[in-house]
């Protein structure tokens, strides 16, 4: 997920796994950040957006997510991927935000939104040109997901979502909600082995 | 839970943030034993960045990438990156620190150190694993440094390798290829932090000149920027305040 930005010397690092992207951050290599800010900052700052509504504070939380994950070591990989703590602290740290102003009409407007989104409102933008073949395979494999899989991928990672967080906004059975995401990945892996591998 | 369920889905489960903590270990477990659910992992989360590139996601200002970057500046110290090559080269390094996987188990393990894992029994199978695997696994422990450390003209083949449990304030350290020294000189560790080297412990090579020892840190470790210069010297055995003998060792 590199984003237009520039790249600096991190060319040799691009196909790093996370993992050992995550592993070179531990050993104070501001390359790692970068590639991993490259993978992850639209993710994060999207999240960020949909709860806070506003640039700065956006901005402020971004920054604060990766210096964290880079100063703090906030990461633990034995508990889950990158990309599951980053969205889902994301979202909360921005639910802490709006909390910590004490401002109800921003929590219902933030906070509440993701409750109200019906299945319907899974969308794609227009597909990337200049990414092409790939692009367009990834969007269909999406597009051909069971919609009540597709769903809940959307909800963790569009809008940084737990599963219990998705199960009590659902009313979906905790379990059912695991298992579908659980078959909603292995069948998108199953789609785009080429891609994946 | 392996016996419930196929090593792909325990893969995916991983992946989606399925995983209750006891079954995070189980799974960390898993891992050690079989590197093919490693690549699971990493073919899932590569189909998963495939899924995020086609999300509508909002774009950071491109700005913001130089301030994160800056803002790492500030908070810790800056490690060129010629001094932490690739992972790709770092095999030798894990096979070195494989030599003395149980050892460090062992040290950082059991005194309370952040493996997570639930039980004895679980340490027990861990430590049957395959050892690079298992010093893998360490690595990826929270608030875990590593070091890498090149002979000096003092000891040109000398390698070696140091994991400090930054919150225990324990390092376990392995050597390889120091030369025995008389009885009253000893190898030294210095931890350099502003300026000042500060005395971590001395330690002797084995016959075959390897060393596997642990000594404990200084509080630096718990405070930024982060130590990045590890040195050994040889030194007499009334250890001086500050290193007087040869450089024989440093970090790379």
């Amino acid at each position: 997920m590199a984003s237009d930005g520039p790249k600096r010397q991190t060319s040799d690092w691009e196909n790093e796994t996370d993992e050992a992207l995550v592993l070179s951050l531990r050993q104070g290599n501001k390359a790692a950040l970068a590639i991993l800010y490259d993978r992850y900052s639209r993710l994060v700052y999207s999240i960020a957006f949909r709860v806070l509504n506003n640039g700065p504070e956006t901005e402020d939380l971004t920054q604060d997510i990766f210096l964290n994950l880079w100063q703090k070591q906030t990461y633990d990989p034995s508990r889950s991927s990158l990309s599951r703590f980053l969205s889902t602290v994301t979202r909360n740290r921005a639910i802490d935000r709006v909390r910590s102003r004490s401002n109800r009409r921003r929590i219902l407007k933030g906070v509440a939104a993701p409750q109200t989104i019906p299945l319907e409102t899974f969308s794609l933008p227009e597909a990337n040109a200049s990414l092409g073949e790939r692009s367009e395979r990834v969007r269909q494999a999406l597009l051909t997901l069971p919609e009540k899989q597709r769903q809940l991928l959307w909800l963790a990672y569009y809008h940084g979502f737990t599963q219990s967080e998705i199960a009590g906004h659902t009313n979906i059975p905790l379990g059912t909600v695991k298992s579908r995401m659980r078959q909603g990945l292995l069948k998108l892996r199953g789609t785009l082995q080429d891609l994946a591998d | 839970m392996a016996a419930e369920r196929k090593l792909d889905e325990l893969a995916a489960d991983y992946v989606v943030g399925n995983l209750s903590a006891a079954e995070a270990d189980e799974f960390a477990r898993l891992m050690v034993e079989n590197p093919e659910l490693r690549s699971e992992v990493d073919r899932l989360e590569k189909t998963v960045g495939l899924m995020l590139n086609e999300l509508p996601m909002m774009a950071p200002p491109s700005s913001l990438r130089d301030t994160v970057l800056a803002g790492a500046e500030d908070v810790s110290a800056d490690v060129p990156l010629a001094s932490s090559p690739p992972l790709a080269r770092r095999t030798w390094v894990l096979g070195a620190v494989a030599a003395g996987a149980t050892l460090l188990s062992l040290v950082l393990g059991v005194n309370n150190y952040r493996l997570r894992l639930a039980n004895q029994g679980l340490q027990t199978e861990l430590l049957a694993a395959g050892p690079a695997q298992q010093a893998q696994l360490i690595l990826q422990q929270p608030a875990t440094r590593f070091y890498d450390f090149a002979g000096t003209d003092q000891a040109k083949n000398a390698v070696g390798n140091m994991i400090v449990d930054t919150d225990g304030l324990e390092a376990a350290i392995a050597f390889k290829d120091l030369a025995p020294l008389s009885t009253d000189q000893t190898y030294a560790l210095w931890v350099s932090y502003q300026g000042q080297y500060i005395p971590c412990g001395d330690f002797q090579p084995g016959q075959n000149g390897t060393v596997f020892a642990t000594l404990e840190m200084p509080a630096v470790y718990q405070s930024r920027p982060w130590v990045k210069d590890v040195i050994v010297t040889v030194e007499s055995t009334d250890l001086p305040p500050q290193p007087t003998g040869p450089i024989v060792a440093q970090t790379i």
